[in-house]
């Protein structure tokens, strides 16, 4: 399998697992909301330092968080700044940062400056060439484009105000907003696939020129496996598609 | 050659040093060669012999001698995992494996004169009516395509007063349902490439993201720390096989009113047969 098979079995496994805990009334484990909207932690100034207090349950997720301080043009991973931030346990499983004051005093933080810190989980994207993802500065699916197109050799990216378009020479991709989700379609010399992510469900189509070699050959047995996974529906799409819905 | 044996359907077979016997009756399919594939290449067992021998006496809360003396019929016996310390013991013992995995099975020479492997299915076991004192199955019969035949035919085979010790996947599982469904469908060569890659990328994201590094690897009911190769292919037990049945209630509920079982822990069984009627 190519990587770019790679990438689409594994979110395919994702969305799958996830629709059979939608199914059984379980918790989404696919933070789709957090592609779009990522997690604020709001910081106010208080007490002489600029604070932030969040339950302690969202504590991992601050941790891996981007701090970004506006005005000092400063972005850092929060985990590169635990020697300039005191956490403290207030009470009923509530947790409260501060910046403490060398930092302030270095980075020359005014009382009245915003710090804005949030968590995305398009950070894993991070490439030198584009820096981390700012939602006030871009949309997820631009980000996305320009970190992506960074690895690709001679790519090409065309952003829009709902949808990103990545060309290059072997393939395109397209990230786009859904209705209540998001959209991922992707065109390589090996395989095409259309996918959307919905709040209860998703719908993907999969195409391969040579349908008996790489991931394509073993996703087609879906639409003659006895059991199919719950909540999902496999059929065929022309000789050589396949297409998957998942709903609950 | 054991008195056991229904030779009416099986022929002889060559490979292991071991008297070994192939069922005229049984089918190669994908599912069959995938885990003869994966018992032959990937499983690390032969070094982890503690901990097998944990699996057999601990989790079925034996005692150090409980085979002694006795007829011991070990279906999906695999490369001999289990079966190792079964025939230090045994006055006789039959290995029943439907995947070429047993080919693998090392029958220690003093044992030589004890022990039967069989290539045969558990939904059809070549072997004779209340014959075995102890019946083991470990970790198969969740595999089996028709599990309630395989049931029937370990009733039939076991002695009145004899003991069936089972295990199966417990409903701990239940989560990974879907993605054994998903995965059943892959090549084994396909899924251990896809596990490997996802490991190594899972691997980078718990430097970048622990946070979704381990939401993933929750939805995938897996966890981001390093795997050993064994843990790789086994990562969704998904080798191919879509047979993945979750048996604990129905093993359970089938013996709780008619034979003596109790659950030693979750989806061990030890099942004793009424000694009469």
């Amino acid at each position: 399998m190519t990587d770019v098979e790679h990438w689409l079995l594994l979110v395919l496994s994702v969305l799958v697992a996830r629709q059979r805990a939608l199914a059984a009334g379980e918790p989404d484990s696919v933070p789709v909301a957090a592609l779009r909207e990522p997690e604020m932690f709001p910081f106010a100034y208080a007490r002489g330092a600029h604070r932030s207090r969040f339950s302690k349950d969202r504590l991992a997720r601050f941790q891996t968080s981007v701090l970004v301080l506006e005005k000092q043009d400063f972005f850092s991973p929060v985990s590169a700044l635990k020697p300039h931030l005191r956490l403290l346990e207030p009470a009923q499983g509530a947790v409260e940062v501060k910046l403490l004051p060398h930092f302030v005093e270095r980075i020359a933080l005014a009382n009245d400056d915003p710090v804005r810190v949030y968590y995305s989980p398009l950070q894993i994207l991070f490439d030198p060439s584009v820096g981390f993802f700012d939602p006030r500065r871009e949309s997820w699916h631009a980000y996305a484009g320009r970190a992506l197109a960074a690895r690709l050799p001679e790519a090409r990216v065309a952003c829009e105000a709902t949808r990103t378009r990545v060309t290059w020479p072997a393939g395109r991709l397209e990230l786009a907003d859904g209705p209540a989700g998001a959209a991922v379609f992707a065109r390589t010399s090996v395989v095409e696939f259309d996918l959307g992510i919905e709040a209860q469900g998703f719908d993907v189509q999969v195409r391969a020129a040579d349908p008996t070699r790489g991931l394509m050959a073993d996703l087609l047995r879906l639409r003659s496996v006895r059991s199919l996974p719950i909540g999902v529906a496999a059929t065929g799409d022309g000789a050589n598609g396949l297409r998957l819905r998942g709903a609950v | 050659m054991s008195p056991i044996l229904d030779l009416t359907v099986l022929r002889p077979g060559t490979g292991p040093r071991a008297r070994y016997h192939v069922d005229t009756r049984i089918q190669d399919t994908s599912a069959v060669a995938d885990f003869g594939l994966q018992w032959r290449t990937f499983d690390p067992y032969p070094e982890l012999a503690a901990l097998s021998y944990g699996h057999l006496y601990g989790r079925f809360l034996l005692p150090r001698h409980f085979f002694s003396g006795k007829t011991v019929v070990d279906l999906g016996c695999g490369n001999g995992r289990l079966g190792q310390f079964v025939i230090a013991d045994a006055a006789a013992y039959v290995g029943v494996e439907l995947s070429d995995a047993v080919l693998a099975f090392e029958v220690p020479d003093g044992a030589l004169d004890r022990v039967d492997l069989v290539r045969a299915s558990m939904e059809q076991v070549p072997l004779v009516d209340a014959s075995a004192d102890v019946i083991l199955c470990w970790g198969a019969l969740h595999h089996v395509d028709d599990y309630g035949a395989a049931l029937c035919e370990m009733e039939r085979i076991l002695k009145p007063g004899g003991t069936l010790l089972v295990y199966v996947y417990s409903d701990f599982y239940a989560p990974r349902e879907n993605m054994n469904r998903l995965f059943g469908v892959l090549e084994p060569t396909a899924m251990h490439a896809f596990c490997v890659w996802f490991f190594r990328t899972i691997r980078r994201w718990s430097e970048l993201d622990p946070v979704l590094a381990r939401a993933t690897c929750e939805a995938l009911c897996t966890s981001p720390r390093m795997h050993t190769e064994w843990e790789v292919i086994q990562m969704f037990d998904g080798l191919g096989p879509e047979h993945h049945h979750l048996l604990e209630r129905v093993i359970a509920e089938r013996y709780a009113a008619r034979w003596s079982s109790f659950s030693t822990q979750a989806g061990c069984f030890v099942i004793r047969k009424p000694a009469s009627g």
